[in-house]
C-alpha cells in the first residue's frame, strides 16, 4: 500500500543519525520552553529560523516542529507541578491536573499526560499520512481563483475560532496584509511604501516582525508584575498510574485527541482550543462533574491529548495546501521559504523526503519525549528557579544575533524593537498579535493569487463565483464571519469555552 | 478613563436628532449621554484609521491603481487600506455606548517604564555597536541593556548577567555556530 511506502520513505530520512538529533534538539528545546513562562514555541522557532538556514531543509523543518509539540509537553510539565502552565494550552491541564499533584498523585498526573500525549502524536501521525495525499491531489488540482478563497478562508477561519473580538482580530489581519505589501512589487517593480529605504526594498523583515510582536512584547507583558514565582513544586512519588487511572484515561484520551486532530487542520483552531473543548467535553460527559477541578484524571488525559494532536495536525493544510493553520505553521512557511522551497501541494511531489520524513519525525520525536519528560523532571523544576530577570537579557541578545544573520541589517533590528513596542501596545488595546503575523506571511500570496485570478478573468471579479471551488470556499468564509459576529450564543460559547478555567 | 464625550447630550432616539444641548436627566449624579464603554476598543479604533490613513494617504499620490484588468500597484494596498478604515470605524463606533458611564477603570497599569527603556534600546544598541565595536562588545552592551530591564535588577546582578550571557553568547554563536562576525571591531585598531 502507498501510505506503508510512504512512511517508510518518513522513517528512513527521520532516523537518520542527522534527523534524528535534530529531532531530539528541538524536542528537548521546546520542552525547555514550554517548562519557562514567558517565552513560547512561536518565538523561539522566531529565533531559531536564521540557524535553519545553514541546515537542511528536512533537518530544519523536524527541528522546529520538534520545538512546538515539546514546548506542549514541558507546559504540561510545569502545569501539573507549579501549577503554572507554561504553555496556554496546558492552562485546563492545570486545573485537574495541579490538584491531582496536591493529593500526592503528581507521578500520575505526568503519566497520564504523557501517555495520552503519545497516544494522540501516534494517532495524528497516522491521520497526517492518510489525509495528506488526498488533500494534496485535490490542492493540485486548484487554479489561482481557488488559491485565492482558500487564503481569505484560512484567515477568516483563524479569526473565528481564536479568542477576543473579531472585529479586532480581522483589523489586525489587515493591518498585517498591509505590512506585507511594503517593498518591491513584483509585477510593476514600483516600490511599494518603502519611502526609497534600499534596506525596506524587500519587504521589513519576517524574523524581526515575528521575534518583536512574540518575543519582544512578552517580556514587555512580563516586565509589568515582577512578583517572583514563588511555586512550591510538588513531590513526585511514583510515575505508574494505578489500573484504574489507567482505565480512567483511555477513553478520554481517545476522544481528546479526535477533538484535537479535527481542530488542529481548522486555522485558528490549533492547541489551545481543542485543550479547552476537550476540557468542557469530559466534564459534560462525567458521571461526576463536580469532581472536575479536583484532581480527575480525565481533565489531564483529554486535553493533553487534544493539544498534541492538534499541534501535528496543523501542519496538515501547511504541508498539503500551504496554508498556515496559525502563527507557528506561518513561521514553518517562513523556515521553507528561507530554503527557497515554495510551500504548497507540490512540496509533496517534489520532495518526497521532506514531507513523509517531518510527518515521520513526529512520531520519533513524541517518543523521546515520553522517554524525556518523565526522567528529567527533576531538571525542568530547576529550571523554573532561574529568575525571569536573567531570561530577559538572554532573549533580547539571541533576538538580535539572531536576526542580524539574516541579513547584517541595522534596520532589521531596530524593526525589532519597533514591532515590540507595537505589539505590546496592541496587546495592551486588546488584539492578539497572531493574525497580524499570519496577514503578514500570506498577504504576498493573497495579492499574487488575486492579480492571478483578474488576469485570467480579464478583470471580471465574478470569477471567484463561477469557480465552483472557490465560491464554495468563499461562501464558507462568509459563513463562518456572519455567524460569530452576529449570533451572539455562538459568541457566548465561544467565550464561555475560554472562561470554563 | 471612561468620561461621557459630551456630558450635556441626551442620548436621542432618531427622531431626536440632532440631540439637544441640555439634558434634564441625570442618573446616579452622572449625565446621562454617548460615553466610551470599551476605552481598549477606541484606542485600537483610532490606531487602525490612522494606519489606514496613512497607507491610503501615500499608496493614493505615489501608486498607480490601475484597473481589475491591470491592477496597479496601488490596488491591493488601497483596497486593504479601505477595509480596514471601515472596520476601524466600526470597532470605534462599537466602543462607546448610550446611557450611564460606569465607574471608570484604568486602562494603562503598571506600565514597565524602565522595561521599556531597556528593553527596546537593546537591540538598537547591538545594531550600532556590532560593526564599529565588534560583537563581545557590542553584545556585552545589549545583555546589560537587557540585564537593566527588570525592576529586580541590581547593578552587580545585572553586570553579573551581562557578562555570562556574553560569553555564553559568544561560545555559542562565533565558536559553535562559526557566526562570521568579528569579535572586536574595527574601533579597537
Amino acid at each position: 500500500m502507498d501510505i506503508l511506502a510512504n512512511l517508510g520513505l518518513g522513517f528512513a530520512t527521520a532516523a537518520s543519525p542527522e534527523n534524528l538529533m535534530y529531532c531530539f534538539v528541538g524536542a528537548l528545546l521546546g520542552t525547555l520552553i514550554g517548562v519557562l513562562p514567558g517565552i513560547g514555541p512561536t518565538a523561539t522557532i522566531a529565533l531559531l529560523l536564521p540557524v535553519t538556514f545553514g541546515l537542511a531543509p528536512e533537518g530544519a523543518l523536524i527541528m522546529l516542529a520538534g520545538i512546538y509539540y515539546g514546548a506542549q509537553y514541558g507546559g504540561s510539565t510545569t502545569a501539573i507541578l507549579l501549577n503554572l502552565p507554561g504553555e496556554s494550552s496546558s492552562a485546563v491541564t492545570a486545573l485537574d491536573g495541579h490538584a491531582m499533584a496536591r493529593q500526592g498523585r503528581a507521578g500520575a498526573a505526568l503519566a497520564a499526560a504523557a501517555l495520552s500525549s503519545f497516544f494522540a502524536g501516534t494517532v495524528a501521525t497516522l491521520a497526517i499520512a492518510l489525509l495528506a495525499p488526498p488533500l494534496t491531489a485535490v490542492a493540485l488540482s486548484f487554479g489561482p481563483p481557488e488559491y485565492f478563497a482558500l487564503v481569505v478562508l484560512g484567515l477568516v477561519s483563524s479569526v473565528a475560532l481564536a479568542q477576543g473580538s473579531i472585529l479586532k482580530a480581522l483589523a489586525m489581519i489587515l493591518a498585517g496584509l498591509l505590512l506585507g505589501v511594503v517593498g518591491t512589487d513584483l509585477y510593476s517593480g514600483s516600490q511599494r511604501f518603502t519611502f526609497d529605504v534600499p534596506d525596506l526594498a524587500n519587504g521589513i523583515e519576517f524574523v524581526a516582525v515575528a521575534v518583536g510582536m512574540f518575543g519582544i512584547s512578552e517580556i514587555l507583558r512580563n516586565l509589568e508584575d515582577e512578583h517572583g514565582r514563588k511555586a512550591s513544586v510538588a513531590h513526585v512519588s511514583s510515575i505508574v498510574p494505578s489500573r484504574q487511572e489507567l482505565k480512567d484515561m483511555t477513553l478520554p484520551a481517545v476522544r481528546g485527541t479526535a477533538i484535537g486532530s479535527f481542530l488542529g487542520i481548522l486555522p485558528g483552531g490549533g492547541h489551545i482550543l481543542s485543550s479547552f473543548v476537550s476540557y468542557t467535553l469530559e466534564k459534560r460527559m462525567a458521571r461526576d462533574p463536580r469532581r472536575f477541578g479536583r484532581g480527575e484524571v480525565a481533565g489531564v488525559a483529554g486535553p493533553e491529548a487534544a493539544n498534541n494532536a492538534a499541534a501535528q495536525t496543523s501542519f496538515i493544510p501547511l504541508l498539503t495546501l500551504g496554508i498556515p493553520a496559525n502563527a507557528v505553521m506561518a513561521m514553518m512557511i517562513g523556515a521553507l521559504i528561507l530554503q527557497g522551497i515554495q510551500p504548497g501541494p507540490n512540496v509533496m511531489t517534489e520532495r518526497p523526503a521532506l514531507f513523509w520524513g517531518v510527518i515521520a519525525s513526529m512520531w520519533i520525536g513524541n517518543l523521546m519525549l515520553v522517554l524525556l519528560n518523565l526522567p528529567l523532571i527533576g531538571l525542568w523544576v530547576r529550571l523554573l528557579k532561574v529568575p525571569y530577570k536573567v531570561l530577559v537579557p538572554a532573549i533580547l541578545c539571541f533576538s538580535a544575533i539572531g536576526v542580524y544573520s539574516i541579513n547584517a541589517n541595522v534596520l532589521d533590528l531596530a524593526a525589532i524593537s519597533v514591532f515590540g513596542i507595537i505589539g505590546y501596545g496592541l496587546m495592551k488595546l486588546d488584539c492578539e498579535p497572531a493574525p497580524l503575523l499570519l496577514g503578514f506571511i500570506l498577504g504576498p500570496m493573497l495579492e499574487e493569487h488575486l492579480r492571478r485570478s483578474m488576469i485570467l478573468s480579464r478583470g471580471d471579479p465574478m470569477v471567484f463565483l463561477t469557480h465552483p471551488i472557490s465560491a464554495v470556499l468563499l461562501a464558507v468564509s462568509a459563513l463562518a464571519l456572519t455567524a460569530v459576529l452576529l449570533s451572539p450564543a455562538l459568541t457566548r460559547k465561544r467565550d464561555e469555552i475560554f472562561q470554563e478555567s | 478613563m471612561a468620561e461621557p464625550i459630551a456630558p450635556s447630550s441626551h442620548c436621542s432616539t432618531a427622531a431626536e436628532f440632532p440631540p439637544p444641548l441640555l439634558s434634564r436627566e441625570a442618573g446616579a449624579g452622572r449625565p446621562a449621554g454617548l460615553y466610551i464603554r470599551k476605552p481598549k476598543d477606541l484606542g485600537a479604533g483610532i490606531v487602525f484609521l490612522s494606519v489606514a490613513t496613512f497607507f491610503i494617504l501615500v499608496g493614493s499620490t505615489s501608486l498607480e491603481f490601475g484597473t481589475t484588468f491591470r491592477m496597479g500597484p496601488g490596488f491591493f494596498p488601497l483596497l486593504l487600506a479601505g477595509l480596514l478604515a471601515v472596520l476601524a470605524l466600526a470597532i470605534m463606533i462599537g466602543s462607546v455606548a448610550c446611557g450611564t458611564p460606569p465607574p471608570a477603570t484604568p486602562i494603562i497599569r503598571d506600565l514597565p517604564v524602565r522595561g521599556l527603556f531597556c528593553v527596546v534600546l537593546a537591540p538598537v544598541v547591538f545594531a550600532f555597536t556590532v560593526r564599529d565595536l565588534g560583537f563581545a562588545p557590542a553584545i556585552g552592551l545589549a545583555a546589560l541593556a537587557g540585564a537593566a530591564a527588570s525592576r529586580l535588577a541590581t547593578p552587580a546582578g545585572a553586570i553579573v548577567t551581562a557578562t555570562a550571557i556574553t560569553l555564553f553568547c559568544i561560545g555559542v554563536f562565533i565558536y559553535g555556530l562559526g557566526l562570521p562576525l568579528p569579535l572586536i571591531g574595527p574601533a579597537f585598531g
